[in-house]
């Protein structure tokens, strides 16, 4: 049995969907009741609702479990604390492989979360246990929080430069290659970077967009601290400072990590490119229905 | 295009040196005195420089027309993250290309303290704005031969940690070649490499079973206190700081070991399966034990 947590976030349900797709049995943990649904349907033979804070439910969760992916919830202040809290109950329940959902670059401090997940790479270093370490790039579905804008009003905004250059990943090839992790031997302590190759600014992928949706669009930027307020709606002052930290890390630096090297190793076939991901995105049309893209 | 080697006069520089060489690489190695200059001219060294990381006019005359710089930085310094910040700042300045750092697996962790001063030289050839390569070498597999008399007359493995610590392995020919190729042939640009030769860990009762094997006589798995270890003559004349830094090594390795890493990304960069550590063994006795 493979255990999936953070199984209801959009990694969650695309690794489900990845295992589904090989047969593989997984259980999903998922803090509410109401993410039932989606990750049975996402392929889930089993479903813990608990709270992975809590000793008693990371030990159900575990119970007959071979391997686990890791998936901490985004920008969490409970980072370290909960892998510190797998690692353990893994090392107690004979935890055969513990596979880490991590990030690109957790060596750079600036950012507070990937100093965390690179504190939980340590642990997990150290713990004893078979590890591997998941390190994707920016997900190309990034761009499907700001896609109604950029259909709508043809300009793709956000809060740094839009001559950083991003490093992309489409997030159906991380969840290929965590399958892949899961459930063929031989992927031990390796620490695998995933990305597509596509390196691409703000304004290449507003190119990019153009081409397929056959009409004007343009990149844009603008001020952090226009963008805290209205963050602060729907995040917590925590989490708002983690993100624009992140996002000043971009707008000096972009996030230019890695090639396709690896991944093309991992999948077997070359690593899905940004235009090809646009094209599907654009394909699956308008509203929710296009979500799932 | 030529490549600049900091820290060509020591293992790990010669044995990059003759694996560039071997691809047709232009290079051009740095060393502080002129007798390892020319050990490395006569080593096949297109040109060398002499220059120390302190001195920022040589730096930059031995950066001058370079596309690539792969950083080698002498092993335990106290000032490895000074010498690392200044060869990036000089490339920058120097129209250098790109920068490759000679770094370390799992720079994570942080109780060992080279891993510190590696892991904060990788953070800003990442953010220097320059295309990197990071290589991640794990313990060489010819760690073993400064105590090759003791391995071969007395059948003792000696090191100063537990002999159950899993440790992964590499064969320092295998990551020569592997850096050789990830600089001279396109596409591994903005890569981070972990470089692993052995297929699993091995901890020194494995070891010990594999080069009893080799050697046709019983080895040992024997473990020396660390003050004692420390001691040893080999280690005589060392600066004192230096040693102090190797300490929280081995420390570490006492703990936890050091497991890190998977062999498939070495096997990406050489194009075939990396050198298990038997192979290694009996290699490594041919070289010793065949006669002159």
């Amino acid at each position: 049995m493979i255990l999936v947590t953070g199984a209801a976030g959009i990694t969650g349900l695309a690794v489900l969907r990845a295992l589904a797709r090989r047969g593989a049995s997984a259980r999903a943990f998922v803090h509410r009741e109401s993410a039932r649904p989606a990750v049975r349907a996402a392929g889930a033979s089993q479903v813990v609702v608990g709270d992975l804070m809590e000793p008693s439910d990371r030990r159900r969760a575990l119970q007959g479990v071979e391997r686990l992916y890791h998936i901490a919830p985004r920008m969490s202040e409970a980072e370290i604390p909960l892998g510190l809290g797998l690692i353990e109950a893994g090392r107690e329940a004979g935890l055969g492989h513990f596979v880490f959902h991590s990030l690109v670059h957790a060596q750079c401090d600036a950012m507070g979360h990937h100093r965390d997940k690179r504190i939980v790479e340590r642990e997990l270093i150290e713990s004893g246990l078979r590890y591997t370490l998941m390190q994707p790039t920016m997900y190309m579905q990034n761009l499907l929080q700001a896609w109604d804008e950029v259909r709508g009003q043809g300009v793709y905004r956000l809060p740094y430069s839009e001559h950083a250059r991003m490093s992309l990943v489409d997030l159906e090839d991380v969840a290929e290659a965590a399958a892949t992790v899961l459930t063929t031997p031989g992927w031990d302590g390796g620490a695998f970077e995933l990305c597509s190759g596509d390196r691409l600014t703000r304004v290449e992928m507003t190119a990019a967009i153009a081409g397929v949706l056959g009409c004007a669009v343009r990149a844009e930027s603008f001020s952090i601290e226009d963008w805290k307020p209205v963050a602060l709606r729907t995040r917590t002052p925590f989490q708002v400072e983690r993100v624009a930290a992140m996002y000043g890390h971009y707008h000096r630096h972009g996030l230019p990590g890695g090639n396709a090297r690896v991944l093309r190793m991992m999948l077997g076939r070359e690593p899905a490119r940004f235009d090809a991901y646009v094209r599907r995105l654009a394909a699956a049309g308008p509203g929710p229905a296009g979500r799932a893209a | 295009m030529t490549l600049l080697l900091t820290g060509a006069a020591g293992g790990t520089g010669r044995a990059v040196l003759a694996a560039l060489k071997r691809l047709g690489a232009r290079v051009r190695a740095m060393a502080t005195r002129e007798a390892s200059a020319q050990a490395l001219r006569e080593a096949g060294a297109d040109e060398t420089a002499l220059a120390r990381f302190d001195d920022p006019a040589a730096l930059a005359a031995a950066l001058r027309g370079i596309d690539t710089v792969f950083h080698i930085p002498p092993r335990m310094k106290p000032e490895e993250v000074d010498n690392g910040l200044a060869v990036i700042a000089a490339a920058r300045a120097a129209g250098v290309r790109r920068i490759a750092l000679h770094s370390v697996i799992n720079s994570q962790v942080q109780a060992i303290r080279f891993h510190v001063h590696k892991r904060l030289v990788e953070e800003a050839a990442i953010t220097s704005g320059l295309p990197w390569i990071i290589f991640q070498p794990t313990n060489y597999m010819q760690n073993v031969a400064w105590q090759w008399a003791r391995l071969v007359e007395r059948g003792e493995l000696l090191f100063p940690y537990s002999a159950q610590a899993p440790i992964s392995w590499l064969d320092l020919e295998d990551y020569a070649e592997g850096v050789a190729r990830a600089l001279v042939e396109p596409g591994f640009d903005h890569g981070t490499y972990e470089m692993v030769s052995a297929q699993a860990p091995l901890n020194r009762q494995e070891l010990a079973a594999i080069w009893s094997r080799v050697l046709g006589r019983e080895v040992r798995a024997t473990t020396m206190p660390l003050d004692d270890y420390m001691a040893l003559p080999h280690w005589q004349g060392r600066d004192p700081r230096e040693l102090a830094i190797l300490r929280t090594m081995f420390e570490e390795f006492d703990r936890h070991g050091a497991p890190g890493g998977n062999w498939r990304v070495l096997a990406l960069l050489l194009g075939r399966e990396p050198t298990a550590y038997e192979t290694f063994a009996r290699r490594l006795a041919a070289q010793r034990l065949s006669p002159p």
